[in-house]
C-alpha cells in the first residue's frame, strides 16, 4: 500500500513538475464522428473497434508539463444506434519512457449508455492501459494508440438493480476473448 | 473557415442515426459488469423454460422431439407455466439445397381455433395434457403466402396469439417468406399478450433490430419478451435485448451443424438489467428460471 501510495505521488510530482517547454494539445478522434450516423451495417458494427469505441463529436485535452509525463482527458458524445445515446469522459495519464513519441498510459473512462425509449441510463467506469505513438508533425500531431481495458464497475438507473463489478477484456468474450481497440486522434499543440 | 469546422464536429450531437429500420447493435449494448437485480419483492412468477433444440431436416423428428422436451421440462419442473422454443424449429433454419421447396414443404396452416393442422395439433395436446403455455416458430400457410411465424398456445391447446416475424434478413427471404405489416394495428406483427398477468411480447430473431417494432414495444411497455431465433452467435456477458426494452427476455434457439452452419447453442433467460439468470451453450438442452415481475 505504501509502495503504491508513493508511485502516485512520485508521478503527480513528475507530471506536475515545472518545464519550459509545456505543451497543450487540443485533438479530435476523426473515426468517430460517422459512427453516429447511418453506415452500411458492417461498417457500423466493426468500425467502432477502429475508433476506441468512441461515438460522434469528441475531443482530447493533453497538457504535456514535462518530457516524461503527460495528463489527457477525453470526451465522446453520439448516438450508438437509433435507440441509444453514449456519452463518454476519459482521463489518465501518459508516460514517454524514451522520447516524446512512443508512450503508455493509464487511464479511466466512465460512460452512460442511455436508452432513451425507456430512459434507463446503465453507468460504467473502466480503467484501461495504452500503448501508443504520437507524431509530431510542426504544430499539428496524429497520436496512435492501443487500448486495453482490463475491469469495470456498472450500475444503472433502473429500479431494483444494484452495482456489479468484473474483469473486462473483452464486451464480448464469447466470440473474442480479448479485445483492444484503437484511437487516432488528430491535432494541434499550442 | 472556423465555424464552418466547429459546426462540422458538433453536428454528430444533432443526429441520431435517423429512423433507418434496422438497428444494428453495438459493443455497447452488451458491455459492463452483470448488474444484481433485486426481484425479491415481486407480486408476478412465472416457471418458464427455453429450449434450445438440435434439429433434424425432418418434421416428424423435430415433433417427437418437441414432445419429449416437453415430457422432460415436465417432469422436472411440475410448476412450469411456459416453454419457449425457436424459430422454424420444425425442419433447419435453412437448406441450401432448395431453401423454397424445403420451407414450404415444412409449413403448414394455422387457424385461430381447432381443429388444427399435424404440428399444432400435435403440441396443442402437451400444453392441454400438461396444462402449460408453449411457444415454437413455424413456418405459416396464409392467402397463398410463407410466414416465419412463432405460435403461443395456451394451456387448453388453443392458439393464444400468433407473431410473424416483420424484420426478415437475407435467408429468409430465400426460404421464400413473406414480411409481417408494420402495422400497430395488426396483432399479428406487433403481438403483445398476457401470461399470467404478466405483460409479453413476441418476436422472431431479426425483430428484435427493427426500429418500428422496437419504438411500438418500448411505446406500450412490456414485461417479457418471448424471443424464438436460429442464431449461431457465441453467448454473451450481458443480455442487449433485455436492456433494449429493460424486460426480461426468453431467448430460445437450437444447436448443431445444418449445412454449412454450426449453431453454437446460445440459449438463455436474462433479467431487466440485462444479466442472465440460466443459460450458456452447447447441446441440446433447456434453461429453467423463475421469472418475478414487480
Amino acid at each position: 500500500m505504501k509502495r503504491a501510495v508513493i508511485t502516485v505521488i512520485a508521478l503527480f510530482t513528475l507530471a506536475t513538475a515545472g518545464y519550459p517547454d509545456a505543451t497543450l494539445r487540443v485533438g479530435t478522434n476523426p473515426l468517430a464522428y460517422p459512427l453516429s450516423f447511418q453506415l452500411a451495417d458492417n461498417l457500423q458494427r466493426y468500425v467502432p473497434i477502429a475508433a476506441g469505441l468512441e461515438y460522434g463529436f469528441n475531443v482530447s485535452v493533453g497538457y504535456q508539463r514535462n518530457p516524461r509525463l503527460a495528463w489527457e482527458a477525453r470526451l465522446a458524445l453520439g448516438s450508438v444506434h437509433q435507440l441509444a445515446f453514449l456519452s463518454q469522459i476519459h482521463g489518465g495519464l501518459c508516460w514517454f519512457p524514451f522520447d516524446r513519441n512512443v508512450y503508455g498510459g493509464l487511464f479511466c473512462k466512465v460512460w452512460d449508455f442511455y436508452n432513451k425509449q425507456t430512459e434507463v441510463h446503465f453507468f460504467n467506469t473502466a480503467p484501461y492501459l495504452s500503448v501508443g505513438y504520437r507524431f509530431d508533425i510542426g504544430r499539428f500531431y496524429i497520436d496512435t494508440r492501443l487500448n486495453q481495458t482490463f475491469a469495470v464497475l456498472s450500475w444503472s438507473s433502473l429500479e431494483h438493480t444494484r452495482p456489479g463489478i468484473g474483469w473486462f477484456l473483452s464486451p464480448w468474450p464469447g466470440f473474442i476473448p480479448i479485445l483492444p481497440t484503437f484511437t487516432c486522434t488528430v491535432g494541434w499543440s499550442f | 473557415m472556423k465555424r464552418i469546422l466547429v459546426f462540422l464536429l458538433l453536428f454528430p450531437l444533432m443526429v441520431s442515426c435517423g429512423s433507418k429500420d434496422t438497428i444494428i447493435q453495438s459493443l455497447y449494448d452488451i458491455s459492463g459488469a452483470p448488474l444484481v437485480y433485486d426481484d425479491s419483492g415481486a407480486t408476478k412468477t412465472l416457471h418458464v423454460a427455453a429450449v434450445c433444440m438440435c434439429c433434424s431436416k425432418d418434421k416428424a423428428d423435430n415433433l417427437t422431439n418437441m414432445e419429449a422436451m416437453i415430457d422432460l421440462i415436465v417432469a422436472d419442473h411440475s410448476e412450469i407455466d411456459l416453454i419457449v422454443f425457436g424459430e422454424t424449429i420444425l425442419g433447419w433454419y435453412y437448406d441450401p439445397a432448395d431453401p423454397q421447396v424445403y420451407q414450404w414443404g415444412l409449413a403448414e396452416q394455422i387457424p385461430d381455433s381447432p381443429p388444427y393442422d399435424t404440428a399444432v395439433a400435435r403440441i396443442a395436446t402437451k400444453a392441454d395434457t400438461h396444462n402449460i403455455h408453449v411457444v415454437f416458430g413455424m413456418g405459416e400457410l396464409d392467402g397463398g403466402q410463407l410466414y416465419n411465424t412463432q405460435v403461443l398456445l395456451a394451456p387448453d391447446g388453443t392458439v393464444q396469439a400468433k407473431h410473424r416475424k416483420v424484420h426478415l434478413i437475407d435467408t429468409d427471404e430465400a426460404g421464400g417468406f413473406t414480411p409481417a405489416l408494420r402495422s400497430a394495428a395488426d396483432a399479428l406483427s406487433l403481438t403483445i399478450t398476457d401470461i399470467n398477468g404478466i405483460h409479453a411480447a413476441m418476436l422472431i430473431c431479426a425483430d428484435v433490430s427493427d426500429y418500428w417494432l422496437a419504438t411500438e414495444i418500448n411505446e406500450r411497455g412490456v414485461d417479457l419478451i418471448i424471443h424464438s431465433l436460429a442464431s449461431f452467435e457465441p453467448a454473451f456477458t450481458i443480455d442487449a435485448v433485455s436492456r433494449q426494452f429493460n424486460a426480461w427476455e426468453i431467448f430460445a434457439n437450437r444447436c448443431g451443424q445444418e449445412a454449412d452452419t454450426d449453431y453454437a447453442g446460445n440459449c438463455y433467460i436474462a433479467d431487466p438489467a440485462g444479466t442472465v439468470r440460466a443459460g450458456g451453450e452447447g447441446a441440446q438442452r433447456y434453461e429453467y428460471t423463475i421469472v418475478r415481475v414487480y
